[in-house]
């Protein structure tokens, strides 16, 4: 019988909070009367987050492997948790209005709100690979879900369906790999999996179809089918979510997965040169559609292909140990993280009840009426085009140079070019909503939404804080790569 | 392995040479004779009330989804069942805090009317 | 008959057709059926590997991992066909159709 002794329930503290909070969620929806909005529910929610953050914060510092080390607190893990835990916080924030307005201000909601940010964090400590897929699952069915929430709304249906029946293909193709690599080797533990010979064809073919699986979460070309779909017809605030959260909980695995079952030179060398492809298909792919797009949340969905093929960049140029590419990674998806959340919370901020303000046209103006809001998606567009002093630009720049200083120069190039060309389609919007006349009416008449435009007011400042002053947060991402080894 | 398979290869392949000589000797000798009852549903027995592919109401499907998520819960209480001794206090514990997990589910579903049937 | 290869090959071959299903049918609901049968050709390969590891022939090493995963996936694939079938209850409602060539709102 395995001790479950303090180190094991400490370890599981981030995910048990989120967890407890649906529980609670559940438990207290069938009391709230039906009319009235469920202010009850935001504060379990919150509640439940920051007490996640807390612990996050609390096993910050030396590895704990535990629960016969499927599970490990070290930092690689919390680094990105933080971004997950954040992004739902602000999530929830900005879902307080936004879920009355869609009619979706129910219980299932928060719960799976809050299931979905546990299943990510489980994801971001999974040190086996049963881990890794019961962390995936649970993130993406609970997404799913949330995806169709807007039950009356036949896109959010449809893109729920899309989204699903991709995905569960993508699971197939993760767990092949998982089996043939548990056959391969007889192991399922990260770090012992890497002391296999890296040669073996089962291996080699159950890493292929790892990378098939992951690159389906992550939405890497030619994986990305789903991506425009889904992000499309989801609600505005879930789009948010899913965009930030399941991308960082997906590389944080993915990342964990690489470096420390197949970090070793022989392992590298066969997933390097595909996902070389990955990223600047991702990259070229990501950014061409998006120039022709216009629907806003289409464009962002087009854009966050892109963003994943420049965090493959920093991937494929890791450089190993002594190489500070993984660390880019996770800045990198630490930063894009807050500013692609950003602009779907002033979409969900300014959609009207049961209709989403998704059109780039509609945009038209809006720095007249809604100063505030059009300030605010100025700021997150030039952060995602990666223009300084935001974030978005160190993020960049940190991941480029760490691939072209491993020797990966072709791949930076592509990189900085789909970058040059991103900055038109960011711009546009910016442009329209500053220099035209306003067209539509935006729904200045309504109740401030003091909890959504906080939201915002934290992503546009934390953008700003990255961007300025990153060196903290650059160091923190060095220490939690270094941590690994 | 081969040598013990072969008698129930063989046993296999007389069993399918047996049904299709039957069939076809029956095909060939049996008389027949049409009729519209030969075509219903069942030839004996209540004669069938509108057709077979009628739309089920969607309650079914839930009661009958509901049914599959908590059965198949089931499959980590065997386990636990088998090695209940070794597992000991914090097993019963674990098995304890996940079945209120399901309860609590189930207690959601009840209250939001799920169970209802009308 | 029940060596590990036949074990494989046959789960390797049921995969396929799964994974076949996915991509050439059209009707959401076979399509659903198919991701199924991928999911459980996954679990013959973990079964057929756990008894391997959990023979004498493989060094010290449990088969039980493989085993513990099957019941996972078991359980997770329920809860993800669960969710298939209320989203598509829930799409048949509005345009009466599984033909996944009729979800063309999203496009671009």
């Amino acid at each position: 019988m395995p001790d479950i002794g303090s180190a094991e329930l400490r370890v599981l503290l981030p995910v048990l909070a989120p967890l407890l909070g649906a529980l609670a969620v559940l438990l207290t929806d069938p009391y709230l009367d039906k009319g009235r909005p469920k202010l009850p529910l935001v504060y379990i929610a919150l509640g439940s987050l920051m007490a996640a953050w807390a612990a996050l914060g609390f096993l910050w510092g030396d590895r704990v492997v535990a629960w016969s080390g499927a599970l490990a607190a070290d930092r690689f893990g919390l680094y990105l948790g933080f971004a997950i835990a954040t992004a739902a916080g602000l999530t929830v924030l900005s879902s307080a209005g936004y879920a009355r307005k869609m009619g979706v201000d129910c219980g299932e909601y928060y719960s799976l709100l809050l299931l979905a940010t546990a299943g990510m964090l489980l994801l971001a400590m999974a040190n086996d690979l049963l881990m890794v897929f019961l962390g995936i699952e649970t993130m993406s069915i609970a997404v799913y879900c949330l995806a169709g929430i807007t039950r009356e709304r036949p896109r959010s249906v449809e893109a729920a369906m899309k989204y699903f029946l991709l995905g569960a293909f993508a699971t197939g193709f993760l767990l092949y790999g998982i089996a043939l690599i548990y056959g391969a080797t007889g192991e399922v533990r990260l770090e012992r999996i890497a002391h296999h010979a890296a040669n073996r064809p089962l291996l080699l073919a159950g890493l292929g179809f790892l990378l098939v699986g992951f690159g389906f979460k992550v939405g890497a070309v030619p994986f990305h089918m789903w991506a425009p779909d889904a992000y499309e017809g989801a609600p505005a605030a879930v789009t948010g979510f899913m965009a930030a959260g399941v991308k960082a909980a997906g590389f944080a695995a993915f990342l964990r997965v690489l470096l420390t079952a197949f970090g070793g030179e022989a392992a590298a060398a066969a997933w390097a040169p595909a996902l070389w492809m990955l990223a600047a298909l991702s990259m070229i792919v990501g950014t061409l559609s998006a120039l022709a797009q216009t629907n806003l949340k289409r464009m962002l969905a087009w854009s966050s292909v892109a963003h994943t093929g420049y965090a493959l960049v920093g991937v494929v140029g890791g450089g190993g140990v002594a190489g500070n590419g993984s660390a880019a990674v996770l800045f990198y998806v630490l930063t894009y993280s807050v500013m692609t959340l950003g602009p779907f919370l002033v979409i969900a901020l300014l959609s009207r009840a049961g209709e989403e303000f998704e059109q780039i046209d509609d945009l038209a103006g809006l720095a007249r009426r809604r100063p505030v809001a059009a300030a605010a998606l100025s700021l997150f567009l030039l952060s995602l085009a990666g223009i300084p002093p935001t974030a978005g630009f160190m993020g960049k720049l940190f991941v480029f140079r760490a691939a072209i200083d491993s020797g990966w120069l072709g791949l930076g190039v592509i990189g900085i070019l789909a970058t040059l060309v991103s900055v038109y389609y960011y711009l546009r919007p910016i442009v329209l909503m500053y220099m035209r006349e306003p067209r539509a009416e935006f729904n200045a008449s309504e109740p401030t939404d003091w909890a959504s435009h906080f939201a915002i007011g934290v992503a546009a400042l934390a953008l700003l804080l990255l961007g300025v002053l990153p060196s903290d947060a650059i160091a923190a991402s060095l220490e939690s790569v270094r941590g690994l080894w | 392995m081969v040598p013990s398979f072969w008698p129930i290869l063989a046993y296999a392949g007389f069993l399918v040479g047996l049904g299709g000589a039957i069939l076809l000797i029956s095909h060939l000798l049996g008389p027949r004779r049409h009729q519209r009852a030969k075509h219903d549903t069942y030839e004996c027995g209540v004669a069938p009330v509108g057709t077979a592919r009628e739309r089920f109401p969607v309650r079914f499907y839930l009661v009958a989804i509901l049914f599959v998520l908590f059965d198949i819960e089931t499959v980590f209480l065997v386990p636990w069942a088998v090695t209940y001794r070794r597992l000991g206090v914090p097993g019963l514990i674990e098995m304890f805090s996940f079945i209120a997990v399901l309860g609590i589910g189930l207690y959601y579903v009840w209250r939001r009317g799920a169970l209802e049937w009308d | 008959m029940f060596t590990l290869t036949n074990c494989l090959v046959l789960s390797a071959l049921i995969f396929a057709v799964g994974a076949y299903g996915v991509i050439a049918r059209r009707n959401i609901l076979i399509m659903l059926m198919s991701v199924e049968l991928m999911l459980n050709a996954v679990n013959l390969s973990f079964i057929a590997f756990a008894r391997y590891y959990g023979s004498a022939l493989a060094p010290a090493s449990s088969g039980t991992t493989g085993q513990v995963f099957v019941l996972m996936t078991m359980v997770v694939a329920a809860a993800e066909v669960a969710v298939g079938l209320a989203i598509l209850i829930a799409l048949f409602r509005g345009r009466h159709s599984v033909d996944p060539g009729d979800l063309d709102l999203l496009k671009g």
